[in-house]
């Protein structure tokens, strides 16, 4: 039998949760099922996946306070995959910021978000072409002297990994592309998340409110 | 579930046990305003501990009226304003006689009297006035309290009409105890006395009748949204669903479902379809929409930076949507993706699936679609346009027009169809 790793699914909608798992199929082991913070909370922190599929929004709060729920309760094992309907910023980047290891949309197909969560319980980023976007708009607002470069800009390489993503290019496809191994495609896709993650750049925090303006 | 109602019992029960909670006016055992009997109730001691507790502070230069008087201003503010519980339902020991109480409530009147007179900070004879007018009030606002709405229409009456008695009476002594208003005309006096009296004692049926205004204004008001999404939901998801439910044909089911999806976030967002309209980013969902809709392929689009649309803009866009087409009719992919990128010289914009791809050296001299509609459509905007596909390798269109084509005064640089762009060298291979 392949590997099929354990799953616990946070989403207020049964619809959805349902949805998921008939689509995953025997690709994952689902342990359990929570709709809220606090309940998702304490299903993690008992049940120990090793991914957990996340929605954004929830009645009582955000993926985000579900992320950081965990990390306290001693759950640092855990790895996070945002699956969301919202498409809109700052909530992308905030589940981000706050731990997760990937961000796709509810419309991708059973068979791209089996691979996702196989690639989230293998420590890999995953990156959707639309998180790929975010991250070249946040990282491509213009700063005058970035405090830390080594942090607060992406490597040519990075963004031109991140363009192909963008783009629609798998892994494997951009380890082509760029003829460089697929280890070292990851790599630098766990290199930008981290840099989501870490960098203090203001235009991180507020650029999503202001691209509002254009 | 049992523990986690919110009854007035179970938090009383609850305060008493587990953590302290705001003591509630007690109006079935109160005496003057349930002040004395709700601390009573709150620390599990005999009412009359509390009773005895306040007329011997009084007895300190009228201290205890004071207190009184602030602790039930805040309860019932408390109580107003939903923090302390309501006490209600059946009581042990509610069955007194109302002989008993009107005695009880003399005794401590004249206890309040006695005490005030002698040592009121006030004067003495203010002190009994605040005793009366305190007493009073407490007897003519019971009358109105839910409470007391099972008790007898005479009896309520002979209460509030003590009550407003004890008020004015108390009002009169105190005011006649100034200075300045006991030398003055005695019809002045009565007539503050009479306007204050009725203000104080009318005050919670006043207080009461503009909340219920206020609380079913509110109520029409969340009735009538809920009315307007109820019908809104009615004539749009609910219709596509039940049309869901009898299309055989799975990809129709999908068209629905995605075009119900995109209408539901429209109106959630009013402001979405007009913020979005006049942008490269509105036009591009706009243009993905009408593909899925009439081919059924997802179209993924992602957008950087954003810019208004003119007339290059609206060039490019047709490009865009027939390279969509094309991936969407022939190549026989699942999904195609969308990325366009903004920045300060020019737009970028990628159109890719990941079907069956082709030979571009070998393309149909027919097939128009690519070299007029997508190539020589790009040429005269100003900007350019490449095909990159290889059999079974998938197809990627790229567009390219330089901004500055769009504000003539910096001249514009035209990017020719040949310029190779960046990072394509490998695709020589």
């Amino acid at each position: 039998m392949t590997y099929a790793p354990t799953v616990v699914l946070v989403d207020d909608h049964d619809i959805v949760r349902a949805g998921v798992t008939a689509e995953l199929g025997d690709r994952v082991q689902v342990l359990g099922e929570a709709g809220d913070v606090g309940g998702a909370v304490a299903l993690i922190l008992d049940r120990r996946p090793e991914v957990v599929l996340l929605d954004v929004h929830l009645p009582s709060g955000t993926g985000a306070d579900v992320i950081r729920g965990v990390r306290a309760g001693g759950g640092t094992d855990v790895r996070f995959l945002a699956l969301s309907v919202s498409d809109s910023p700052d909530d992308v980047i905030a589940v981000i910021r706050a731990g997760a290891r990937g961000y796709v949309t509810k419309s991708i197909s059973g068979e791209d978000l089996g691979d996702a969560v196989l690639r989230v319980a293998e420590g890999d980023a995953v990156f959707s072409p639309r998180l790929a976007g975010f991250v070249i708009d946040a990282f491509s607002a213009s700063l005058p002297a970035p405090a830390d470069p080594e942090l607060d800009l992406l490597s040519p390489r990075e963004q031109e990994v991140m363009r192909l993503l963008a783009r629609g290019y798998a892994y494997k496809e951009i380890a082509r592309r760029l003829t460089i191994s697929i280890k070292t495609v990851e790599t630098h896709a766990s290199n930008v998340l981290r840099k989501l993650q870490v960098s203090n750049r203001h235009e991180l925090t507020s650029w999503a409110t202001k691209r509002r303006i254009v | 579930m049992p523990g986690t109602s919110t009854t007035p019992e179970s938090r009383r029960t609850a305060g008493r046990n587990r953590d302290w909670c705001l003591p509630a006016l007690d109006n079935d055992r109160a005496l003057v305003a349930g002040v004395a009997s709700g601390i009573a109730a709150e620390l599990g001691v005999p009412a009359s501990w509390i009773r005895t507790s306040f007329v011997l502070l009084f007895a300190i230069d009228g201290w205890g009226a004071l207190v009184y008087g602030g602790l039930w201003a805040f309860l019932l503010w408390a109580r107003l304003a939903d923090i302390a519980p309501v006490r209600t339902g059946p009581v042990p020991g509610r069955g007194r006689s109302s002989g008993h109480r009107f005695l009880s409530i003399a005794l401590i009147t004249a206890g309040l009297a006695i005490a005030g007179l002698s040592l009121a900070p006030f004067g003495p004879v203010a002190g009994i006035g605040v005793g009366l007018v305190i007493v009073g009030l407490g007897l003519a606002w019971r009358t109105s309290s839910t409470a007391q709405a099972a008790l007898p229409g005479r009896a309520r009456i002979h209460q509030l009409l003590g009550g407003v008695g004890l008020v004015v009476g108390g009002l009169f002594i105190l005011l006649t105890s100034f200075e300045p208003l006991a030398t003055g005309t005695f019809v002045v006096g009565a007539v503050l006395i009479a306007l204050v009296g009725t203000i104080v004692v009318s005050g919670p049926w006043l207080y009461q009748v503009l909340r219920d205004f206020d609380s079913e204004r509110q109520a029409r008001i969340r009735s009538d949204e809920r009315a307007e999404v109820a019908a809104h939901l009615h004539d749009s998801v609910l219709q596509t669903l039940a049309l869901i439910q009898k299309v055989e044909d799975r990809q129709a089911a999908i068209n629905l479902a995605r075009r119900q999806e995109r209408e539901l976030r429209n109106w959630l967002d009013p402001g979405r379809a007009s913020r979005l309209g006049g942008s490269i980013r509105g036009r591009l969902d706009q243009m993905a929409s009408d593909v899925e809709e009439l081919h059924g392929i997802p179209v993924e689009v992602v957008t950087v930076g954003d810019v208004l649309v003119d007339e290059p803009i609206i060039a490019l866009l047709n490009a865009t949507r027939e390279a969509c087409v094309n991936a969407a009719r022939h190549s026989g992919t699942k999904r195609i993706d969308v990325f366009a990128e903004v920045d300060d010289d020019d737009v970028t914009l990628f159109v890719r699936d990941t079907g069956d791809g082709f030979d571009p050296t070998t393309v149909d001299p027919d097939r128009r679609g690519l070299r007029e509609s997508i190539v020589g459509r790009m040429e005269r905007a100003g900007g350019g346009a490449m095909i990159y596909s290889e059999p079974g390798q998938g197809t990627e269109v790229e567009l390219t027009i330089p901004r500055s084509a769009l504000e003539p005064s910096k001249g514009a640089a035209v990017i020719s169809a040949e310029t190779s762009p960046p990072s394509r060298e490998d695709r020589s291979q």
